[in-house]
């Protein structure tokens, strides 16, 4: 029986594929998600099977990269961890922070929200909406007043945290950025990324924008893998035809569900 | 480029990277354990100035007395209200 290394494949045939896959060949883009997952593992609900994938591609040497929407996200999804944890600490006794009855209430209320969230199975993280009627409700007065304790929050709770992580993990866990207009990495593109596909992508299947972009730059480039954990993303590899010639991984329960879909 | 290469058991897609691997970074166990330590430092609790948590909490409280402000004017509309307004 023949069989195929291309297509959706799950993470638990991960070390079959790379050890058919030369040294060399070994390149994947990672989604945001996994990123995301592998790095608040503890927090997130996809965090063990990130972690296994991540410590997999480590311990088979492959080259790994993330795309500017990768970045972008990530850096959204750390804005969101950081300012849950900031925000729902200054609810300890210990805390430093001196807050209002009505910013207290506020906070417990989202605390409740979190706990949720926990028990549907979702990540326990506050969302944009809520951050946003947490700012204009508690921390920033209606009228102007000179006391902004929203940017004075943000000052203590984010700061350098932001630009650091990114940082730290593009230089420690070896990510390459892939940036289209280095050089260095317009060699492993096939064709320069044009909005159109995004667009055409997106028109197909309905997939969010930020997806679009992360599964465009992989049909535009030479980079046989791409790692992720999101449903949307798998459907439509599929549905765009890229079984054929690429690799995508997903979480293993993921990757059947996917595979169910005949096109 | 990109080909197909025939290889018993399965398809495999070979890539032509043109460039060496090694202009690349790869990822290591070493780095990864780093990344793990730099991202709990990360996390730690943040320990605000005096001078934040001073203009924290007089923004919250000019937040509580403006609150409370527009709540009394809105009750004072309602109740300004003819009936046939509150319940049509």
């Amino acid at each position: 029986m023949t069989e195929t290394f291309l297509g959706v494949q799950p993470f638990s045939k991960i070390d079959r594929i790379l050890e058919n896959i030369s040294p060399e060949e070994r390149f994947c883009l990672l989604d945001t998600n996994v990123l995301a997952a592998w790095s608040y593992r503890d927090v997130h609900t996809l965090g063990e099977d990130c972690e296994f994938i991540i410590e997999k591609i480590c311990a088979h040497e492959a080259v790994a990269f993330a795309s500017v929407t990768t970045r972008a996200e990530f850096l959204d999804f750390t804005r969101r961890v950081i300012l849950t944890e900031g925000l729902s600490d200054m609810l300890l006794p210990s805390s430093p922070w001196r807050i209002t009855k009505a910013a207290r209430r506020k906070l417990e209320s989202l605390k409740r929200s979190n706990a949720d969230k926990v028990a549907r199975g979702e990540n326990p993280l506050y969302s944009d909406s809520q951050i946003k009627s947490l700012k204009r409700e508690c921390f920033t007065p209606r009228v102007e007043s000179g006391k902004d304790g929203w940017l004075a929050t943000c000052d203590a709770l984010l700061g350098s945290r932001l630009q650091k992580t990114w940082q730290e993990i593009e230089a420690d866990i070896g990510l390459n950025y892939l940036d289209t207009q280095d050089p260095g990495i317009q060699a492993i593109l096939h064709r320069r990324p044009e909005w159109s596909a995004v667009s055409s992508i997106i028109a197909t299947t309905g997939l969010s924008a930020s997806d679009a972009l992360i599964l465009n730059i992989f049909q535009s480039s030479k980079i046989p893998m791409l790692v992720s954990a999101d449903f949307d993303v798998g459907y439509a590899f599929r549905a765009s035809g890229l079984e054929g010639s690429k690799t995508l991984f997903l979480p293993d329960q993921l990757a059947r569900e996917v595979n169910k879909f005949r096109f | 480029m990109l080909y197909f290469q025939w290889v018993p058991g399965y398809f495999k897609a070979t890539i032509l990277l043109n460039m060496e691997k090694s202009n690349f970074k790869k990822m290591t166990t070493e780095g990864l354990k780093r990344a793990r330590e730099s991202l709990n430092k990360l996390r730690q609790p943040a320990k605000p100035t005096e001078e934040q948590v001073r203009i924290v909490e007089e923004a919250m409280i000019i937040n509580e007395k403006i609150n409370e402000k527009i709540d009394e004017a809105e009750k004072d509309k309602v109740a300004a209200r003819p009936a046939a307004d509150v319940n049509p």
